[in-house]
């Protein structure tokens, strides 16, 4: 059942950027960077790879000192964040369940 | 992938902090948001007894309302920087208080209806003011009281 977990997601900072912008519309760069509590660099670097793996699209709006950076999740990733999600509940559920019985 | 039980915990904690935020980490909007809908809801229903001689000047007249409260959206949607969107996720007693909000302005809406019609955009402007300023401010208040509830729930 770990081997449900998808990779590209699983790393706790990607998904934590994962579970936020599925529930969002879009998410600026420095939302991300606040709620997430990283460096500008990191969340640069997690956001490269989640955009690389087709889960997130980038938007830049403006020029200058008042341009916004914006993710966007995408219909795979939302699939993908779905697919993690529920393999993450399997999994823990299943444990619990062990652990009572 | 090595992976413990405890890294998976501390995985779904995050994972749930994160659907969360959208809806609890909001910037607050202050005691004029309350008035603000109040002198919207007057003049939507105001500017339906609006009548000019220039059609388009009448129709940006009539549309005035519905510009503002885009423009209002569009610069929130900024400031908030995660607007919340999927309903399905949404924490349950956020839910349940969004429905008594538009419950409420219906109940707004029909009786500033009903009294355009009895009486006139005289009675049913600042009813519909008065209405839907009280039940923003309070939808305002109970929000924040839920969005801190979850908050420290969550963070527990």
């Amino acid at each position: 059942m770990i081997a449900d977990l998808d990779p590209v997601i699983h790393a706790p900072k990607r998904l934590a950027a994962m579970a936020l912008l599925a529930v969002s519309t879009q998410a600026t760069f420095p939302t991300l960077r606040e709620r997430l509590a990283i460096s500008d660099s990191d969340l640069s670097k997690q956001m490269s790879a989640l955009e690389a793996a087709g889960y997130v699209e980038v938007r830049r709006s403006g020029r200058g000192r008042g341009s916004v950076t914006s993710f966007r999740i995408t219909d795979p990733g939302r699939a993908a964040y779905r697919r993690h999600r529920e393999a993450l509940e399997a999994i823990l559920g299943t444990a619990d369940e062990a652990a009572t019985t | 992938m090595e992976t413990s039980r405890t890294d998976l915990e501390q995985a779904r904690r995050e994972m749930r902090r994160a659907e969360l935020s959208p809806f609890v980490d909001y910037p607050r909007l202050g005691a004029w948001y309350p008035f603000a809908w109040a002198a919207w809801a007057a003049a939507l229903v105001g500017v339906l007894h609006v009548h000019l001689d220039s059609a388009p000047l009448q129709l940006l007249v009539v549309l005035s309302p519905t510009l503002t409260a885009l423009a209002f959206l569009s610069w929130y949607a900024r400031r908030h920087g995660a607007l919340p969107r999927d309903r399905r996720l949404t924490p349950r007693p956020l839910a349940r208080l969004a429905r008594l909000l538009w419950a409420g302005q219906l109940a707004v809406l029909v009786a500033a209806f009903a009294a355009d019609v009895a009486v006139g955009p005289a009675l049913s402007a600042p009813l519909a003011a008065l209405g839907a300023g009280l039940v923003v401010a309070w939808y305002e208040h109970r929000y924040a009281a839920i969005a801190d509830r979850l908050r420290r729930e969550v963070e527990a």
